[in-house]
């Protein structure tokens, strides 16, 4: 009876611990989502202080975001359909988003692009060769994930008491990306 | 100085003291290092979220370019208040706007502390996401100063109560010690005549020290009763001392009046024996034989009273410490053979053998010969007196012992023997062994007494052994050459003044003039040398 009733307990742990490791990536994959949000609110922000950003717009003047992913093509475009729905203009500039795979970005851009945004966790080849595009096209490469600016991605949120913007020092510099002053100096760096 | 650090209320209060200080010391880096950052990091968190809230604000207003709507927000964010202590959230605002717009605002008048919490955070446009300047706040550091000072003065507060307590706790223990104290000043005072007892312990005062207090009571207590017992003890003896010394002084006394009694008696006596002496003399001689049985009892009464209180003289003497030696050098074997002659009539009585083993040629001797004489006789007469039809034996050798040489006497009889109870108290005047002795052997008691002592006060000594019914020896040793100085050879004792005549048994006593004066001794040699050597009872052994 009791070695029933301790296979019974061991079976309601074992259920419970399945449940917890279901439940808690979705939990997580919440606070992502938070996170995420917030960072696509403050993306174009960013975008809109580089201060070379006439020199990075297409013949026809779109502001042009790149929005990779790897596996989750949906997401991304539906990450895509939140920003533009928000923000139509930056400086006045029609905005426009490419939703594209990893696989598919290459070194030589045949139409200029404002900014990368990485809408999927990658891995670390997949992640430092779209770090690479962005030095090689002068362009910043935003991240909304945590940990991504330490590994390399241009700007991403720092988010405490307040969120703001978090730059990769090094990259910025590498990329020669422009950023006002101003801006630099209230956010969170990097270095 | 030294003593003040090894005083246990001493220590305590500097291991208090450094209790404090380590209390103080952690208190206080506990509040610098944990308090003041989380105060400032309280503050550091409002200013910001104040900031971030109104930054919001301000970006949903400057698209619409409404210059009164944004001085009002301004002013709104400026005057923002704490409602409990009335000062401003914010000391100092500065909008700053890349249109070249300032809005800078003040409202420091409360603030003294000197602290600020800086926050600066950029504007967007909401409609252009561009960027259009940045907001910069001063959140008043008077909060921090506040809560920096409260926390201070809790912690000089909680220092100080902890200190208190600690301070008081060392007091209970110091006071706990103050019986000690008070018990060491009872003790110093203490007078050992009076044995006070401590002073009775206060209330509080713990079981251990109070288990201490009646352990030293209990100690004075008992000290209090053996010094009774000492005092009682003491007093026993000391009256025991005077008992002595008043008997030993009666003692005296009585031994002086004895010996001037002696001395008294002998006048009239020596009267007596000589006139009885003329008068047997005359009775011969007028032919009145019939009185001369009665002449010759008077006669030899009287000589045998002198010889009595010749003894009580010479006991007198001795034991009044006055008896006087008179030292010569003589040859021993002639003193023997004297003293021989003296008792052999009573030998003879009892029926007895006399054997002398004695060296013709065993020397000289310095001492007081009439003495030796006197003791020999008295030991030799004992012998024959207790023995019949026994067996005397006479040994005299030399012999060194103790580094002096000595002459060794050894009279060995057959007789009667002596109980061992009595022996122990045989030299002491007036013994005899046995009551029923006086009856029926007659004498005083006092010969072994007198022996010993001359024995004695030449340096000599007499021992005893007899077994009951087998028969006795006796052992004197005296020394060759005694030592003595010239006063006491001057000095001659009045009994040795006194003339005497040998006869041959007497009343009851068993010697026979002990006290033969030179004069007589030499005409009672001569008269009788001749005779001894005829005497067969009498056998001589040469050694
Ligand atoms: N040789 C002996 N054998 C047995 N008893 C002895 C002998 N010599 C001494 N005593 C005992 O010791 C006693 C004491 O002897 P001591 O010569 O002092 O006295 P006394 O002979 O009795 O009397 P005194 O000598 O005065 O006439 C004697 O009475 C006797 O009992
Ligand atoms: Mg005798």
């Amino acid at each position: 009876m009791k070695y029933l009733n301790n296979k019974l307990s061991i079976k309601a742990i074992s259920v419970f611990c399945v449940l917890l490791l279901y439940l808690a990536p979705s939990y997580s994959d919440e606070l992502e989502e938070r996170r995420i949000k917030i960072s696509l609110a403050i993306f174009p922000k960013i975008v809109a202080v580089d201060q070379d950003l006439e020199s990075k717009l297409p013949r026809d003047n779109d502001v042009r975001f790149l929005f990779v992913y790897d596996n989750n093509k949906s997401r991304a475009e539906a990450l895509s359909e939140l920003l533009k729905d928000k923000v139509t203009n930056i400086a006045g500039k029609p905005v426009r988003v490419v939703v594209i795979n990893v696989r598919d970005v290459s070194l030589i851009f045949t139409e200029r692009s404002a900014a990368i945004f990485i809408t999927e966790r990658l891995d670390k080849t997949q992640f430092d060769k779209i770090v690479r595009v962005g030095v090689s096209e002068q362009i910043m490469v935003f991240s909304p994930y945590a940990g991504d600016v330490e590994r390399g991605a241009t700007v991403g949120v720092a988010i405490g008491n307040r969120v703001r913007p978090y730059f990769n020092i090094d990259t910025l510099n590498a990329s020669k990306v422009n950023i006002l002053k101003k801006l630099l100096k209230v956010s969170k760096r990097y270095e | 100085m030294n003593d003040f650090f090894k005083r246990l209320t001493t220590r305590i209060t500097i291991a208090f003291m450094f209790l404090v200080l380590i209390v103080s010391a952690a208190i206080y880096y506990y509040w610098s290092s944990t308090i003041v950052t989380m105060i400032y990091n309280g503050e550091q968190t409002k200013s910001e979220l104040l900031v971030s809230y109104y930054s919001q604000i301000f970006e949903s207003i400057l698209d619409e370019k409404d210059a009164q709507k944004l001085d009002r927000l301004t002013n709104e964010l400026i005057l923002l208040t704490d409602e409990k202590s009335g000062w401003p959230l914010i000391t100092e605002l500065k909008l700053e706007l890349f249109d070249g717009r300032v809005i800078e605002k003040r409202n420091d008048g409360h603030d003294k502390s000197g602290v600020k919490f800086e926050v600066e955070t950029p504007i967007f446009s909401k409609k252009s996401q561009e960027m259009l300047g940045t907001l910069q706040v001063f959140y008043n550091g008077r909060f921090y100063q506040e809560l920096i000072n409260n926390t201070r003065k809790q912690m000089l507060w909680a220092i100080g109560i902890i200190a208190l307590i600690l301070l008081l706790v060392q007091r209970f223990v110091s006071g706990l010690l103050k019986p000690l104290r008070i018990m060491a000043q009872g003790l110093n005072v203490i007078d050992l005549e009076e044995y006070h007892r401590l002073p009775v312990p206060r209330k509080g005062v713990s079981v251990e020290i109070q288990k201490v207090w009646s352990a030293i009571n209990a100690v004075f207590e008992r000290l209090k009763q053996r010094d009774g017992e000492l005092i009682a003890e003491h007093r026993a003896v000391e009256a025991a001392l005077r008992d002595k010394l008043e008997a030993e002084s009666a003692s005296q006394a009585k031994s002086q009046f004895l010996a001037n009694m002696s001395h008294e008696l002998r006048t009239p006596l020596n009267a007596i024996i000589g006139y009885s002496e003329i008068l047997q003399e005359e009775v011969l001689e007028g032919g009145h034989e019939i009185y001369d049985p009665d002449l010759r009892k008077i006669h030899s009464s009287g000589k045998h009273l002198l010889s009595l209180i010749n003894d009580i003289l010479d006991i007198s003497k001795i034991e009044a410490g006055k008896m006087q030696l008179y030292i010569e050098v003589f040859d021993l074997y002639q003193v023997i053979q004297d003293a021989l002659i003296t008792v052999r009539p009573m030998i003879e009585k009892n029926g007895n053998d006399i054997v002398l083993r004695c060296d013709e040629n065993i020397g000289l001797m310095r001492g007081d010969k009439m003495k030796v004489r006197q003791v020999l006789q008295n030991i030799l007469s004992n012998a024959g007196k207790f023995t019949h039809q026994g067996q005397i034996e006479m040994t005299v050798n030399h012999a060194v012992g103790d580094g002096k040489d000595w002459f060794n006497f050894m009279v060995k009889d057959t007789g009667i023997g002596i109980g061992e109870e009595q022996l122990g108290k045989l030299f002491q005047a007036f013994v005899q062994a046995d009551a029923s002795t006086t009856r029926e052997y007659g004498g005083t008691g006092l010969g072994l007494a007198i022996s010993q002592g001359f024995s004695r006060a030449m340096g000599g000594e007499i021992t005893v052994e007899s077994k009951l019914g087998i028969g006795t020896r006796f052992n004197l040793r005296l020394p060759v050459e005694m030592e003595g100085n010239g006063e006491t050879e001057q000095s001659v004792m009045p009994a040795e003044k006194i003339q005497t005549v040998i006869t041959n048994g007497g009343v009851g006593g068993d010697r026979v003039s002990g006290h033969a004066g030179p004069a007589s001794e030499k005409t009672l040699n001569q008269e009788n040398e001749s005779r001894l050597f005829e005497t067969k009872k009498v056998r001589y052994e040469k050694l």
